[in-house]
This record gives structure tokens, sequence and C-alpha cells, in this order.
């Protein structure tokens, strides 16, 4: 009988059991429901301060005979998860309102899709990468049609559902096609097996039913269809979740068995997604512009953003690992505060989600404005904000790499996304409003929530290097 | 014993008339039998290549994912039961008020 060390499992075991302490405090009927997302984000934060100390510790190894492989990538991965569920949660807690019966499983159901995205993270094992896959799908699925009473919800829970689990099932296809062509699933082992093996048409179409996979759990251009439907429909939070965290956890998994299982195929896949990289970036900044919702709008914004991160993974080296994880971090921070501020729109009749609504925002009501100004320049890439150093490295480690005209692509997508991001901008400043629209007084929380992001934002703009010898003390 | 091949070539079959199966059926509940042909695809090559290999693992994946799909349908059908609440329909090319 093989001995655990708990202590390395610390960030999943305090997630696991903040999630039984809110099931149980779910069933205390006197008890204000809103003590439930603090409960939540006191235990994310306990386990994002167990995976900084594990990570600066140099805590690592591998547990359940190597099935799960705890080392710098996926702890640092862990604090991506983790600061995405702090301040979804910070922001879905005025955003629920005071209907009792809907806080419980929604924090419920979010701690167990942050779990799902640690496992992939952590997963040295294709099937384990599997699970935690389908646990934070099927976790985000319920999520994505969490509001029954709204068809809108309802809808996006289907085309999420539906979509995800056929991608989940190319995922697994692609896994046994692997392991017919190479007997095992460890990604470790996979990677020696290579060595002594050649190409077997099984390796290669196990390699492409991954990338299809990953593609649309990313949402990557062609598979990117289901996005701005489920990003439209589904609570304004629960965007800002899936279109951060699930995002990064994709990734995650993508360049571990990308890079670590399947280096030897990198000739046969690194085409590949260069191809997907362009057309991610192009497609997702070109449709972005038509768009009249701004959740659409900021939908296609996120895919662009996963081209850009697909450079990152292009390039092959350390470098551009850790320049991805660096981009997913800040991303994470910005998307999700990006879709808080549109929360902050939210108006007596419901959320302004036109663009034409922004119209005069600016002055009417600074802070909003403030915002989302804010959020909009870091994702467009301008100095002094974190979206710019992100987009800095990512160019970087691809010009190391040798993928100059890629890089290029990839300036031109920055100055097209300035376009649509700058134009919601005019519209809050420089344009006077339709009509007058009454306003719900700021939450406090969701507020609290934008300021740790605005600060994260323009701190690691203006000193990146507080982010970055870290990173790539954990990639090595 | 029949050789690996023609398990294999079956799995590929299964597989594919499970995605053709979600490409051309608009009934919601059809096209989540045919992901669900598409997963059972999987397991019958994950049993086939485990039991040539000679090793136990294939087999135990197949618990793991008959696990997870059956999880899958679980939610699958409660989410299309309240999307059929609202629309009385559950045909995909009726569910079309997200788009633009």
């Amino acid at each position: 009988m093989p001995t655990i060390n708990w202590s390395l499992l610390m960030p999943e075991l305090v997630i696991v059991s903040t999630l039984f302490i809110v099931l149980i405090f779910d069933m205390i009927d006197s008890l204000s429901k809103k003590v439930l997302g603090w409960i939540t984000i006191v235990g994310a934060a306990i386990a994002l301060w167990v995976s900084i100390n594990m990570l600066l510790v140099g805590e690592v190894g591998t547990e359940f005979s190597g099935m799960f492989e705890i080392d710098g990538y996926s702890l640092f991965f862990n604090i991506i998860f983790l600061i995405s569920t702090i301040l979804v949660t910070l922001i879905s807690l005025s955003y629920l309102g005071t209907d009792h019966k809907k806080q419980g499983p929604y924090y419920i159901l979010i701690l167990l899709a942050t779990l799902g995205m640690m496992l992939m993270a952590a997963g040295n094992e294709l099937i384990i990468v599997f699970l935690g896959l389908e646990l934070m799908s099927l976790s985000l699925y319920v999520l994505a049609g969490y509001f029954r009473e709204s068809p809108a919800s309802s809808e996006a829970g289907m085309k999420y559902l539906l979509l995800g689990a056929f991608a989940s099932a190319f995922f697994l296809y692609g896994i046994a096609l692997i392991y017919g062509a190479v007997g095992t699933t460890s990604i470790p082992d996979i990677a020696t097996k290579l060595n002594e093996n050649s190409l077997s048409p099984l390796l290669l179409s196990g390699m492409f039913l991954l990338i299809v996979g990953f593609g649309f759990k990313v949402a990557i251009v062609p598979f990117h269809q289901w996005a701005p439907d489920v990003y439209e429909g589904a609570p304004t939070t629960i965007a800002a979740f899936i279109s951060a965290g699930p995002k990064a956890a994709g990734f995650a998994a993508f360049m571990r068995i990308f890079l670590d299982a399947l280096p030897d195929l990198e000739p046969q896949w690194n085409g590949i997604i260069i191809l997907l990289a362009m057309i991610t970036m192009t497609g997702g900044n070109i449709i972005a512009i038509a768009q009249t919702n701004i959740k659409r709008m900021l939908a296609y914004s996120s895919i662009a953003h996963a081209g850009y991160i697909l450079i990152g993974l292009a390039a092959a080296s350390n470098d551009g690992k850790a320049s991805a994880m660096f981009y997913l971090l800040i991303y994470c921070v910005m998307n999700i505060a990006a879709f808080g501020a549109v929360i902050l729109a939210k108006n007596a009749d419901g959320e302004s989600l036109l663009i034409s609504d922004y119209a005069g925002l600016g002055f009417r009501k600074p802070l909003l404005g403030l915002f989302l100004t804010l959020m909009l320049l870091s994702l467009a890439g301008f100095p002094p904000t974190a979206g710019f150093v992100g987009k800095f490295y990512i160019f970087k480690s691809a010009v190391q790499a040798g993928y100059v005209w890629l890089v290029i692509i990839g300036a031109i997508n920055t100055a097209i996304s300035a376009f649509y991001y700058l134009r919601v901008v005019v519209k809050m400043y420089m344009n006077e409003p339709e009509e007058e629209l009454e306003f719900n007084p700021y939450p406090s929380t969701l507020v609290l929530g934008l300021v740790v992001a605005s600060i994260g934002v323009l701190l690691i703009g203006i000193l990146p290097a507080l982010l970055v010898s870290p990173i790539q003390n954990a990639v090595m | 014993m029949l050789s690996i091949e023609y398990y294999l070539i079956l799995s590929a079959l299964l597989f594919t008339i499970g995605v053709i199966g979600v490409l051309i059926r608009r009934n919601a509940i059809i096209i989540f039998m045919c992901i669900e042909l598409m997963l059972n695809a999987a397991n019958l090559a994950f049993v086939a290549i485990s039991r040539s290999l000679g090793q136990v693992e294939g087999q135990l994946f197949v618990f793991f994912v008959m696990a997870v799909a059956a999880a899958e349908v679980a939610i699958g059908l409660a989410i299309i039961v309240s999307v059929f609440k609202h629309r009385e329909t559950i045909n995909v090319d009726e569910i079309n008020s997200l788009k633009g």
C-alpha cells in the first residue's frame, strides 16, 4: 500500500473541504445565504495562499503512482484558477441578489469546476486530464443554464452542453487512439515510447482529435461557434468565469500534452497550431468589429486572445510556455473585470448589453467608465497596462523561436482589436445618451472585485518583473 | 481471435456514425444519443486495445468513461427539459434566439 503525501495535495483538499462546508451550510435555513459566497472566497483564498507558498518553497512531486504531477507549472495554473474563482465569486455576490434557493448550488458548482481545472493542470495521465475536463465542463453546463426561468440562459446551457459533450467525445477518442498507438496513457511514458517507435497513422489521428477537442474547449476558430451564444445567454458572471478559468485550464492541459507527451511530433503539430493561431486571431478580431452586443463583442475578443496564447504554444519552448502562462493570468483578471464592469452597467430595467446603451455613461457613472476603460485598454494591449506586457512577452518568445511573420500578423491584429475596444470608450465619453436610464446604486462587493483587478492590471503593467521571474522558475 | 484491426475499424465506424448523427439530426435528444455513441466507440477501442496489449488499464478507463457518460446524460436531459419548458420544442433549428 503506497503512502500518499497529502501535503502535496493541499490546494485540492482545501477546495474539496470548502465545497463540503458550503454544502452543509446551505442546509441551515436560518443562515443568510450571502455567507456561502464568502465561505467560497475564503476557501479559495486559503487554497491560493497554499499554492503560492508551495510554489515559493518548491514543494513539488508526483502522487498517485505518477498520475498526478504537482510541479511549478500546475501550481502556477492553480494560482490562475483560484484568482479567477475569487474574482468571479466577488462579482457574483450582488449579481445573484437575494434569491435564497439559488446561492448554494451556484457556489458548489463554481468550486467543483475549479477542482476540475486543478485536476486538468496537474493531470499527468490522459485519463486524469479527461476526468478533470469533464468535472469542469459538467459543472459549467449547469452554470450556463443556471437561470432556468430565462429562455436565453437555458438555451445557452443546451448549446454549451451539446457542443461541449461533442468535443469531449473527440478528445476521448483521441486518447483511445494514442493509447492504441503507444500502449500507455501516462504523459511521460508516451514521450519515452515515442523515441523508440516510429510514427503511426493511429498516433497522428489521435493527435488531430486532441487538437479538435481542445480547440472546442478553448474556443479557437473554426471550433468557436458556441462561445458567443453561450456568453450572451449565460448569466454575465458565468460568462466571465467560462471565458477565464476554463480557457486557462484547457491551455494548461493542451500545453502539457503537446509539449511534454508529444514533443517528438512537433514537426507534425506545429504547422497546424500556427495556422490555427492565425485564423483565430484574425477571425475573432474581425467578427468582433461587427458586434452590437457587448457580451458578444467580449466573446469574440476572448476568441482572439486564445489566438495570441496559441502563439506561445507554437513557439514550443520554455519561454513560449512561460509567456503563455503569464498572458493567461493577465487575460483572466482583465476579462473577468471587463464582464464585471458590464454588470455594473445594470440599470433598473435589467442589463444594458447593447454597445449603444453605453453612450454618455462615462460621465454619468464615472466609476463604471473608469473600470471599463482601463480593462478595454488592457485587453487592447496599451501600455502601461498588463495587457501590453503580456502581448510583449508572447511576441518576444515567438521572435526568439523564429516566427517573425507570425508576430507581424499578431501586431496587425492588435491594431484591429484596438478599433472595437476604443469604440466603446469613445461611445462612453464622446456621445450623448439617447435616453435617460435609471441606475441602481453600485454594489460594494462588485466594486471591491473591480478595484482588486484594476490594481493587479496596473501593477503588473508597471512592474512585470514581479511575475516574470516566478513564472520562469515555475517552467524550468 | 480476430485481430485488433477489425475492432478498431468497427469503433471508427461507430464514431463516424455518431459524428454524422450529431451534424445532421436536429432533435436535441437524438444528437445527445449520437454523442453517447461516440463515447461508446471510444470505449470499444479502449477495451479492444487493452485486450490486445494484455493490459488491464484500458478496461479500467472504460468504467470511468461510463460514469462520466452517465453524469453527462443526467445533466443533459435536465437542461433539455428546461429548454423544452420554455419553447415546447427540442428542435435545435428552432432554438435560435441567440445569434448575431
